[in-house]
C-alpha cells in the first residue's frame, strides 16, 4: 500500500480556499477595482454551490473506489453533501430570478438531507466492527441516547437565546426552519465524536470531516445568529460564507486522503469519554433554561424540553452503569481464572505443585494438633508407567489422554488433593486415614484400579502406575515427605511396574545402594565393565548346540558378576540401553560369526535380549550396521522381546522390518505376560521360548503340574504349526527333561545342560573343532555328574 | 430376573441360564451375596460369563475365586483375545469357554484363529473344559465348527437377542408350536444336528 496521506496539504487547501472566500473582494475593492454588487453576490454564491459540489463528488469517488466496510457510509456521506450542493444550486436560482423564497423553501429540502444523512453514516459506521470490535446493542442505545440529548439541548439553548435576547417570537417559522441546521449539525458532530472512538480506522480521514463539520455549525449558528436574532443583515455575510467554504474544504481533503484504502488505527479502550459534548451542552441547556425559568415566567415547552434531557441523561448514566458492571464483571471472572490458572495445571486441571509445600505443612501441623486423635495422613506419589512408548508409538496426543485419564480418576477419588506435580508424576496428600494400614491399603487400591482399561478414539489404552508411598511423623518435613515418597516409588517401579511400595529404612538402603550405582553404571558401559554370557540351547535328541542366548553380566570390580535384574532398570533410567543393545549386537554378532565360519553344516544361532525401550526405529540399523560389521548370515541372529512389549503399528513395522531382513525374532517367557492367543499369529515371530514357570511345575508334580503340561503340549503344537519353533527355558533336571520331550518339545535351555557362560568357556565346552554332542546328551539323561556340580557355583540363576 | 424364574419353573429344559457379569460388577465386592439374593439357591444351573480380560485382571481375582467355590458354573467369554488364560482355566471349576467373534472371521484353512482353534478344542477336551463360539452368522461357519468338534454356537444365524416370551415360544421345547431346537430364521440340519449334540 502507498504512503498514507497527510492531512497538512488538506489543512493548506481549507486556509487557502477561507482566504479567498473571505479576502478576494475587500482586496480587490482595496486595489482599487470596482466589483459591482451583482458581481460579487454571483461570486459567493458560485463559491457556495462549487465547494459542496466538489466535495460530494470527492466523496463520490471514494464510495466507488473503495470496497471496504465503510462503502455506505462514505456513499451516505456523499448524498448529504450533494443535498446541501443542491440546495444551495435552488437558492442561486431563486436569487437569480429575484423571487423572495418561501419558507420552509425547496432549497430547504436539500440542505436538510446534508445532516440527516450523515447521521445515517456515522450510525452505519458505529454499527460496523472495527478493529476493535462492532458496537454492541448498549452502544447503539447511548448512539441515539446522546443524540436526542444533544438535539434538544441544542435546540432548548438556541430557543432561550432567540425569544430572550433577540425576542424572537416564537410562531415565526423562518427562524425555526434556521434553527434546525445548526441543531442537526450538532447531532451529527456528537455521532462522528463517537464513532471515531469507536472505530480508529481512517483516523486521518475522520478527524478532518470533524473539523469540516464543526466549520459546519459555525457557519449554521453564524447565519442564525446573523440574519435572524441580530438581524443585521437580510443575506448571507461573508464570514458564514467563508465557514461555509472551509467545511467543504476540509470535507473534500477528508475524502482525497480517505481515498486510497482504509488505514488501521490504533487500538484504542474504550476509557475516553465519549459523552463530553451532550453532557456540557445538557448543562449549558439546563442553566440556559434555569436563567430563562427565573427572568420570565418561563414557558411550558422550556420545562417539558428540561425535562426530557433530564430524563435522557438518567437514562444515558442507567445505560452507562450496566456496561461498566458487565465490564467489571468480566474483569473479575478473568482475574479469577487468572488466580487459578496458576494454581493449576492447564492439561488437567488438577491443583499444580505451587502451593505443595504450603499444603504438605499443613498436613504435618494437622498431624501434631490432633497428635491424641491416632490419625496418620499419607503421602502418595505416583508416575504413569509407560507413557514413553505411548508418546513414541502412538503419539504424544494421546500420552496426554493418558496423563489426563490418570488425572481425572485421582480427582474422582481425592477432589483438590490431587495435585499434579509435572511430566507424569502425581502427588496425593491423604488427609483423613485412620491408620498405616488404611495409607497403604488406599495405595494398592490405587494401582490396581488404575488398571481399568479406557477407549479413546479407538485406541484401548490400558493406564497403569507405580505408587509410593509414606506416612506423615514426626520428623516430617515437606521436602523430606516428597524425597521419601520419591524413593519408594522409585522402589515400586524396579519391583515390577503397576504397584505400590511403602517407605521404610530397607528402601532407603537400597535407594543409597542405587545412588551409588548410577555412576559406577556409566564407568561401566564406558570402560566395558559390562559383557556377554552365553547359554547354550540343545536339541534334545541329537543334543546339539544349535543356538546360544547372549545374556548381559556386569563383571563389577568389587562385587564380582552382577546379573542384569539389579542394574537393567537404572540402565533404562539412565538412558543407557540403547547404547548397550547396540554393542551387545556387534559383540555377539562378531563371535558367532567367527565360530560359524569355522564350521560346516547348519550353524549356530545367537539370540541378543531386546527390552521395550530398545525397539524403536532405530533397531534396525543397529542390526544392519551389526550384520555388516560381522558378515554374520542374518538367519542365524535372533532378537528376543518379552511379550509385555506393547505390540502397536509401529513396533510391529519395526519387528516386520527386521523379518524382512531374515533376522528372527523370539517371543520370550511365553505364557506370562499380556499377549493373547490370537496375537500369537500377529507377532512376526520365529522362535516361542515357553517360561520357565511352567517347567519347574512341571518337574514338581506340584497342583496345575498336569493342565500345565498340557498347555505346553498344546502351545508348542500350536507353535509349530504355525511355523514357530519353541524352546524351553528354565529346564534344570532330568525327569524335567524327559517330562517335555515326552509333550514334544525339542529345544531345551537351562542349567541342566549349562549356565551362561564367558565365551571362550562356551567354545571351550561346545564347540571344540566341531559341535559337541555328547556331554549334552548325558547331562540330559543322567543330570548332572557328581564331577560336574561343583562348576556350577552359587552364582545367580540367568535370564533376563 | 423374570426369565430366572421362568427358566427354573422350566425344568425340564435342562439348560443352564447364562448370566453377564461385567468387570465392574467382579471389582465391587458384595457380587456373590447380591447375586444369590436375586437368582436363588440353584447356583449350579447359572452359568455366569465373564470376559477373558475379567478374568486376567488381579482386581478382579478375589470375586472370580469366591463364584468358583460357591458353585457358580463360569463361562469365559471373548477368550483369545486378552492375556491367555489358559493357565487359569484348571482352577475355575469345570468352566465353558466362548471363542470371540473375532475367530469366525478366519475360519478354515490355515489362518492364526483356525490353528489357535483347533489347539484350544484339543486342550480344552482334556481338561473337561466345553467350548463354544460367537458370532456364527453364515452356514459356511457352522460346517467349519463342527469339523473342528465344536458344538456350541451362538449368533445371529440361530437366532437374535429376544425376550422372554419370544425366546421360549422359539426354541423352548413344549412351549411353543415349534420341535425343540429348530433355529430361526434360517433353519438347517445341520445347525440342528450341531447342537443337539455330538462330534461329527
Amino acid at each position: 500500500m502507498s504512503r498514507p496521506r497527510r492531512r497538512l496539504p488538506v489543512a493548506g487547501a481549507a486556509v487557502v480556499a477561507g482566504s479567498i472566500s473571505a479576502l478576494t473582494i475587500p482586496l480587490l475593492r482595496f486595489a482599487g477595482v470596482d466589483v459591482s454588487a451583482a458581481a460579487e453576490a454571483f461570486a459567493r454564491i458560485a463559491l457556495d454551490v462549487i465547494a459542496p459540489t466538489t466535495a460530494a463528488f470527492c466523496l463520490g469517488l471514494v464510495a466507488v473506489r473503495r470496497h471496504d466496510g465503510d462503502r455506505p457510509v462514505w456513499a451516505l456521506l456523499a448524498i448529504g453533501t450533494a443535498g446541501w450542493a443542491v440546495g444551495s444550486l435552488v437558492w442561486a436560482w431563486y436569487l437569480h430570478n429575484g423571487e423572495p423564497l418561501p419558507v420552509p423553501s425547496p432549497a430547504d429540502a436539500g440542505f436538510v438531507a446534508f445532516p440527516v444523512m450523515w447521521c445515517a453514516a456515522l450510525l452505519t459506521r458505529s454499527t460496523r466492527g472495527g478493529p476493535s470490535g462492532g458496537a454492541t446493542l448498549n452502544a447503539r442505545a447511548l448512539d441515539l441516547v446522546d443524540g436526542a440529548i444533544t438535539a434538544l439541548s441544542t435546540l432548548l439553548v438556541l430557543w432561550v437565546v432567540a425569544s430572550n435576547v433577540a425576542g424572537v417570537d416564537q410562531h415565526e417559522t423562518s427562524t425555526a426552519v434556521t434553527m434546525l441546521y445548526p441543531v442537526a449539525s450538532t447531532v451529527s458532530l456528537t455521532l462522528l465524536f463517537r464513532t471515531s472512538r469507536r472505530c480508529s480506522n481512517d483516523r486521518q480521514a475522520f478527524s478532518l470531516l470533524t473539523a469540516g463539520l464543526v466549520f459546519q455549525v459555525l457557519g449554521d449558528l453564524g447565519f442564525l445568529v446573523t440574519t435572524h436574532l441580530l438581524r443585521s443583515s437580510e443575506t448571507v455575510p461573508s464570514a458564514v460564507d467563508t465557514a461555509w467554504v472551509i467545511a467543504f474544504t476540509l470535507i473534500a481533503g477528508a475524502a482525497w486522503v480517505a481515498a486510497p484504502g482504509e488505514q488501521p488505527g490504533p487500538r484504542r479502550d474504550h476509557r475516553r469519554q465519549r459523552g463530553i459534548l451532550p453532557i456540557g451542552l445538557a448543562c449549558v441547556a439546563a442553566t440556559a433554561a434555569l436563567v430563562d425559568l427565573t427572568s420570565t415566567s418561563g414557558h411550558t415547552w422550556t420545562v417539558a424540553t428540561l425535562v426530557l434531557v433530564m430524563l435522557l441523561m438518567l437514562t444515558r448514566q442507567t445505560l452507562t452503569l450496566s456496561v461498566n458492571r458487565r465490564i467489571s464483571g468480566k474483569l473479575v471472572t478473568s482475574v479469577r481464572s487468572v488466580e487459578r490458572e496458576a494454581g493449576h495445571d492447564r492439561l488437567t486441571g488438577l491443583a499444580n505443585r505451587r502451593h505443595l509445600n504450603k499444603r504438605l505443612q499443613d498436613l504435618i501441623d494437622d498431624r501434631t494438633e490432633q497428635a491424641g486423635d491416632r490419625r496418620s495422613p499419607g503421602v502418595l506419589f505416583l508416575d504413569i508407567d509407560m507413557l514413553k512408548p505411548v508418546n513414541d508409538s502412538l503419539g504424544h496426543e494421546m500420552g496426554d489422554h493418558l496423563i489426563r485419564v490418570v488425572a481425572e480418576r485421582l480427582r474422582a477419588r481425592w477432589g483438590d488433593d490431587a495435585v499434579r506435580f509435572g511430566g507424569d508424576e502425581f502427588v496425593v496428600l491423604l488427609r483423613d486415614c485412620p491408620s498405616t494400614g488404611s495409607v497403604e491399603r488406599q495405595a494398592a487400591r490405587l494401582a490396581r484400579d488404575m488398571h481399568e482399561p479406557v477407549d479413546v478414539e479407538g485406541t484401548i489404552l490400558q493406564p497403569s502406575v507405580s505408587v509410593g508411598v509414606t506416612i506423615v511423623d514426626d520428623e516430617s518435613t515437606p521436602t523430606e515427605l516428597l524425597r521419601r515418597a520419591d524413593v519408594a516409588l522409585y522402589h515400586a517401579k524396579s519391583t515390577g511396574k503397576g504397584c505400590s511400595a511403602s517407605y521404610g529404612p530397607d528402601i532407603e538402603d537400597r535407594s543409597a545402594q542405587r545412588i551409588a550405582l548410577a555412576p559406577q553404571l556409566r564407568r561401566a558401559v564406558d570402560w566395558g565393565e559390562l559383557e556377554l554370557h552365553y547359554q547354550p540351547v540343545v536339541h534334545v535328541d541329537t543334543g546339539v548346540v544349535r543356538s546360544a542366548e547372549a545374556l548381559l553380566r556386569w563383571r563389577h570390580p568389587e562385587e564380582g558378576i552382577i546379573t542384569p535384574d539389579r542394574f537393567l532398570h537404572e540402565a533404562d533410567a539412565l538412558g543407557l540401553l540403547p547404547e548397550i543393545g547396540r554393542r551387545s549386537l556387534l559383540e555377539a554378532a562378531r563371535r558367532f560369526a567367527r565360530i560359524n565360519e569355522r564350521l560346516d553344516g547348519p550353524g549356530i544361532c545367537v539370540s541378543v535380549n531386546l527390552s521395550a525401550s530398545e525397539l524403536g526405529p532405530e533397531i534396525v540399523t543397529h542390526v544392519e550396521e551389526a550384520l555388516a560389521d560381522s558378515g554374520l548370515p542374518p538367519e542365524l541372529l535372533v532378537l528376543e522381546i518379552t511379550e509385555d512389549v506393547i505390540i502397536d503399528e509401529t513396533v510391529r513395522r519395526t519387528l516386520a522390518e527386521i523379518r524382512n531382513r531374515r533376522v528372527g525374532i523370539a517371543i520370550d517367557d511365553f505364557g506370562t505376560g499380556n499377549s493373547s492367543l490370537r496375537q500369537l499369529g500377529e507377532y512376526p515371530a520365529s522362535v516361542l521360548k515357553i517360561d520357565r514357570s511352567f517347567v519347574s511345575s512341571i518337574g514338581s508334580g506340584e497342583h496345575g503340574s498336569v493342565d500345565d503340561s498340557r498347555i505346553v503340549r498344546a502351545v508348542t503344537e500350536l507353535a509349530t504349526r504355525m511355523g514357530m519353533a519353541t524352546v524351553v527355558e528354565g529346564v534344570e533336571t532330568p525327569q524335567q527333561a524327559q517330562a517335555l520331550a515326552a509333550l514334544g518339545c525339542k529345544y531345551f535351555q537351562g542349567w541342566l545342560i549349562d549356565r551362561a557362560v564367558p565365551f571362550d568357556e562356551l567354545e571351550r565346552r561346545w564347540i571344540q573343532g566341531s559341535v559337541s554332542s555328547e556331554r549334552a546328551l548325558r547331562r540330559i539323561r543322567n543330570g548332572i555328574g557328581a564331577d560336574e556340580v561343583s562348576s556350577v557355583d552359587a552364582q545367580t540363576r540367568t535370564g533376563v | 430376573m423374570v426369565a430366572v424364574h421362568a427358566w427354573q419353573q422350566n425344568d425340564d429344559t435342562g439348560l443352564p441360564l447364562s448370566v453377564d457379569i461385567h468387570r465392574q460388577e467382579l471389582t465391587y465386592g458384595g457380587l456373590l451375596s447380591d447375586l444369590d439374593e436375586l437368582l436363588g439357591a440353584r447356583r449350579g444351573d447359572i452359568r455366569l460369563q465373564i470376559s477373558e480380560a475379567a478374568l486376567m485382571d488381579p482386581a478382579c481375582q478375589g470375586t472370580v475365586e469366591q463364584l468358583v467355590q460357591a458353585g457358580y458354573l463360569l463361562s469365559v467369554r471373548e477368550f483369545g483375545t486378552a492375556a491367555s488364560s489358559l493357565r487359569r482355566l484348571g482352577s475355575l471349576g469345570f468352566p465353558t469357554i466362548r471363542f470371540d467373534r473375532s475367530f469366525m472371521t478366519g475360519l478354515g484353512g490355515r489362518s492364526t484363529e483356525q490353528l489357535v482353534l483347533e489347539t484350544v478344542v484339543a486342550l480344552a477336551a482334556e481338561m473337561g473344559v466345553v467350548v463354544g463360539v460367537d458370532g456364527v452368522t453364515q452356514q459356511r461357519q457352522v460346517e467349519s465348527l463342527l469339523d473342528l468338534g465344536i458344538t456350541r454356537a451362538q449368533g445371529g444365524l440361530f437366532g437374535r437377542p429376544t425376550g422372554w416370551d419370544g425366546f421360549a415360544s422359539r426354541h423352548l421345547p413344549g412351549q411353543g408350536r415349534e420341535a425343540p431346537f429348530v433355529w430361526h430364521p434360517r433353519t438347517t440340519g445341520e445347525a440342528e444336528r450341531s447342537l443337539s449334540g455330538g462330534t461329527s
